[in-house]
């Protein structure tokens, strides 16, 4: 006999409960009554029944216990083994991961692998059992039994997953839940197969080995390192660079077959960029993996100085830009000389003097300067006035000024900020000074809400970043750049610690999907992603032997379980009744 | 000023004068001063005149013969002789129990009784007793000397055994005048039908009302239980279930069957009412269904 979920028997625990509440309840407890004169002419009649109670109860202990004794070994699954004809268990792993979903010839890889199992389930004797399991692990599917023509069925019914999926723990995965199934035999169709355990049958459905790829990209000042691997025949192609979606050069590439690459490319034109892609002018099937994309860390951090009291709401919205320093502090007040901010936030404050450098100030308790706030900001109209030399060359065009009246006080232009004004000085927006309270508005909550504040730090940036940077940090995976390491450094994937990369000076090449970051201990940015990584790329057509005719051992399966959980349970319902009665 | 737990509040006042406007109601077309129950006309006579002496109640002077006279005489009546309500309260410890207790329920309505015979004109005597008669009020006159058994009732303790019979040949002794006797008891005791009988006979018009707490009434305790008698402090044990439980009510109703099975046969009014019935409705209800007022 074997069990399903041994964990059940900790229900054995409630036993000794159901004896201790047995016993509670059966203990002798005094009660004062007015008189004994009806209680004696009761005890007279019910003489004989005292004991027969006495006994029912203990009766009614015994069933508690066997209840609880049968509900238990009802929760472990119990497995009756017993004799039966030879009946052949067949494991099917299925890759559902996003690479399934590459284009390859006429299809997807999916529809090969679909096509091929189709045949596969089409060839079993119907009198097998087929479970199917398919990665990646944190989307699994696991049905069965199925007879092969279900199996069939149910795999034309599947799609791939948007997720990325290490094939070699994703098939441990699911060989170890299906251990209990004690399988003939497994089967595993995938983009990956060379990646499997040897002798582990498999479907291979990889993209044909025309295929030009990257294995690596990154940028830094005015550079690019690419490193690309050709296991294909093709052995000329183009690379497009382009910065922020705007072509910057193109250059010829010639690489031979099975032949590796890594080399670094000038391009001055990256200074200002925050996204850099490289792209292969190549016709192959598998074009995914044509692409790489770096982001750039921006040359100098835009630092931020928040003052007065704490904005939850601000301070989200600052901190999810990852160009962005952000300090609380005091005020700086009339201090001397430049300040080492870009930007001043006062919240709930306002400031002593306003600074050249970007002040916004939020809630302020009292008038500053000519700023009288009045009324709080619902939600700023966002239409773009391009045309307006103020607000264009302040970078800042998200504001509808048309409606809004300008007041000229000395060099200074003040122009009204929904209810709050703008301060501009020679076309540099210096000061923005409005009210907020969620109590009013729902605009912190919008996603209105940390765009505007990006435009303000765009605004705020001497370097005028153009576009929007508002990135959500908290990615699938983190990289850990170590700098004391500086000949090779290692990348650590986030909550994978196991896992270790090593990185060739600053490039690096992570064989999962998805979007990284790069930590040096105190600051995170993104750093790139990539949809496919090498080993999914340079997938070859394979596929390895599984005997359809062969007959399963008989030690294994000569015999077949029988649930007794339904057993158990009815009999756990029959002593619960039982108990029920005797006590009524 | 009352106090909180006090049996005779400040509602339980309000609710004597609402009994009093009751009990005028049910019983008008009747001369004043009708005795509770079976009343017998007129209560006052003129016989003669008596010269003045001290003491005597100024309000029968007969102020005409004084004008003619210049002296002091007092008009006589041909009295009947006044009726008396005796209310016999058991305040013995098993009348502690329910809530509010039996004892206070007791009190309660020993109060209304005597307050309904002053208000008639009658005289009202409350005794109390547990194994012997403890303690005997009498009060006559005005319908507000109820205060005089409201404070000797007031402090009462349920204390001791019950002694329903030698209570009741005690009471019989000292009381030679026919009366009604209202019996104010859960009867959890000795027997005492043949003292009831004895006084019914004896020309007394006996009632029982029998007091239960609800804990008697519908118990709901389960399991071992160690019974333990208030009065005795004897114990038994008895493990008590559902089937127990309805048996005992089929003893309870078989014993309040009894008393009234006995009180019928003796011409006795006979009222089973539970402990946390209001006063006002025992004596309005309970009673008049009773027989005890009209």
């Amino acid at each position: 006999m074997s069990f399903l979920w041994p964990y059940g028997f900790l229900a054995l625990a409630a036993v000794p409960a159901a004896v201790l509440i047995a016993l509670w309840r059966a203990r002798r407890r005094e009660m004062p009554v007015p008189s004994l004169m009806l209680w004696q002419r009761l005890a007279e009649r019910i003489s004989d029944t005292v004991q027969r109670r006495r006994k029912l109860v203990d009766a009614a202990l015994v069933l508690a216990a066997l209840f609880a004794l049968l509900a238990a070994g009802a929760l472990a699954g119990p497995l009756l083994s017993v004799s039966a004809k030879p009946r052949r268990v067949v494991l099917l792993v299925i890759d559902r991961s996003a690479s399934m979903n590459m284009k390859e010839g006429a299809g997807t890889r999916w529809d090969t692998g679909r096509r091929i199992l189709g045949e596969f389930l089409a060839d079993l004797p119907p009198a097998d059992n087929v479970y199917i399991a398919t990665t990646p692990a944190d989307d699994p599917v696991r049905v069965g039994p199925l007879t092969p023509d279900e199996a069939a069925r149910a795999v034309n019914a599947m799609q791939p997953t948007q997720r990325p999926a290490d094939i070699v723990s994703d098939v441990a995965a699911a060989l170890a839940a299906a251990q209990a199934l004690r399988p003939f035999d497994t089967l595993v169709c995938t983009d990956t197969p060379e990646r499997l355990p040897d002798g582990m049958n498999a479907i291979g459905v990889g993209g044909a080995a025309d295929n030009i790829f990257f294995t690596r990209f990154a940028s830094a000042d005015n550079k690019v390192l690419i490193g690309v691997k050709n296991i294909g025949d093709e052995r000329k192609t183009m690379l497009h660079l382009a910065a922020d979606g705007r072509a910057v050069k193109k250059v010829p590439l010639d690489i031979g077959p099975d032949e590796e690459k890594t080399f670094i490319l000038d391009a001055p034109d990256l200074a200002d960029a925050q996204w850099v892609e490289i792209r292969i002018e190549a016709d192959d099937s598998l074009r995914s993996d044509n692409y790489f994309y770096a982001a750039r860390e921006p040359e100098r951090r835009i630092r931020v100085l928040m003052v007065g009291e704490d904005n939850l709401f601000v301070k989200r919205a600052l901190k999810a830009d990852p160009a962005v320093e952000f300090v609380r502090g005091d005020d700086p007040g009339d201090t001397e000389g430049p300040l080492p901010y870009d930007m001043l936030v006062y919240n709930e404050a306002a400031p002593a003097k306003v600074r050249d450098c970007l002040t916004v100030v939020i809630n302020p308790p009292k008038s500053f300067g000519h700023i009288t706030v009045r009324g709080e900001v619902r939600r700023p109209e966002i239409t773009a006035v391009a045309d307006d030399p103020l607000t264009k060359d302040a970078g800042f065009s998200m504001i509808n000024i048309n409606t809004a009246r300008r007041i000229t006080n000395g060099g200074t232009v003040l122009v009204n900020f929904d209810k709050g004004p703008l301060v501009i000085r020679s076309g540099k927006l210096v000061c923005m000074a409005f009210g907020l309270s969620l109590e009013n508005t729902r605009w912190m909550l919008e996603t209105g809400f940390p765009v505007f504040w990006a435009k303000l730090i765009g605004s705020a940036s001497e370097s005028r970043r153009p576009g929007l940077v508002y990135v959500r940090v908290g990615n699938e995976a983190t990289l850990r750049l170590l700098d004391a390491e500086t000949a090779t450094r290692r990348i650590y994937p986030n909550g994978d610690p196991d896992a270790e990369y090593e990185v060739d000076g600053f490039s690096f090449g992570p064989d999962r999907a998805g979007i990284y970051s790069l930590t040096d201990g105190t600051r995170e940015r993104t750093i790139a992603f990539s949809m496919l990584s090498p080993s999914e790329s340079s997938t070859q057509g394979t596929s390895k032997t599984f005997d359809k005719t062969a007959q399963p051992e008989p030690a294994a399966h000569g015999e077949r379980d029988v649930p007794l959980t339904g057993a158990l349970m009815c009999a756990a319902l029959v002593a619960a009744i039982t108990c029920w009665y005797v006590k009524r | 000023m009352f106090k909180h737990d006090d049996p005779f509040d400040t509602a339980f006042m309000r609710k004597l004068e609402l009994l009093e406007l009751v009990y005028r109601r049910l019983n008008s077309g009747s001369g004043a001063g009708e005795a509770v129950g079976r009343g017998r006309g007129g209560r006052t006579e003129f016989r003669e005149h008596r010269r003045y002496a001290p003491g005597d109640d100024f309000r029968y002077i007969d102020w005409n013969v004084f004008g003619r006279t210049d002296a002091l005489f007092v008009k006589e009546h041909a009295r009947e002789e006044r009726r008396t309500v005796s209310v016999l309260l058991d305040c013995s410890r098993s009348m502690g129990f329910g809530r509010p207790s039996k004892l206070v329920c007791g009190k309660q309505l020993a109060a209304a009784f005597a307050y309904l015979a002053l208000v008639a004109g009658d005289e009202a005597v409350v005794v109390t007793f547990d194994e012997a008669v403890r303690k005997s009020v009498t009060v006559s006159g005005q319908k507000g000397r109820i205060t005089e058994i409201l404070r000797e009732l007031r402090d009462v303790p349920p204390q001791g055994r019950t002694g329903l019979e030698d209570s009741l040949k005690e009471f019989h002794s000292n009381r030679g005048r026919r009366s009604m006797v209202v019996l104010i008891s859960d009867l959890m005791g000795e027997d005492c039908r043949r003292s009831l009988a004895m006084l019914a006979a004896k020309g007394f018009e006996p009632c029982v009302i029998q007091l239960l707490s609800r804990e008697e009434t519908a118990p709901r305790q389960t399991g071992r239980l160690r019974l333990r008698d208030a009065e005795t402090g004897r114990t038994r044990s008895l493990w008590i279930e559902g089937a127990e439980l309805r048996e005992y009510e089929l003893i309870l109703n078989e014993f309040i069957e009894g008393w009234r099975r006995f009180c019928a046969s003796h011409r006795m009014a006979f009222v089973a009412a539970c402990s946390d019935v209001s006063v006002d409705e025992l004596v309005i209800g309970y009673l008049r269904e009773g027989g005890l007022v009209r």
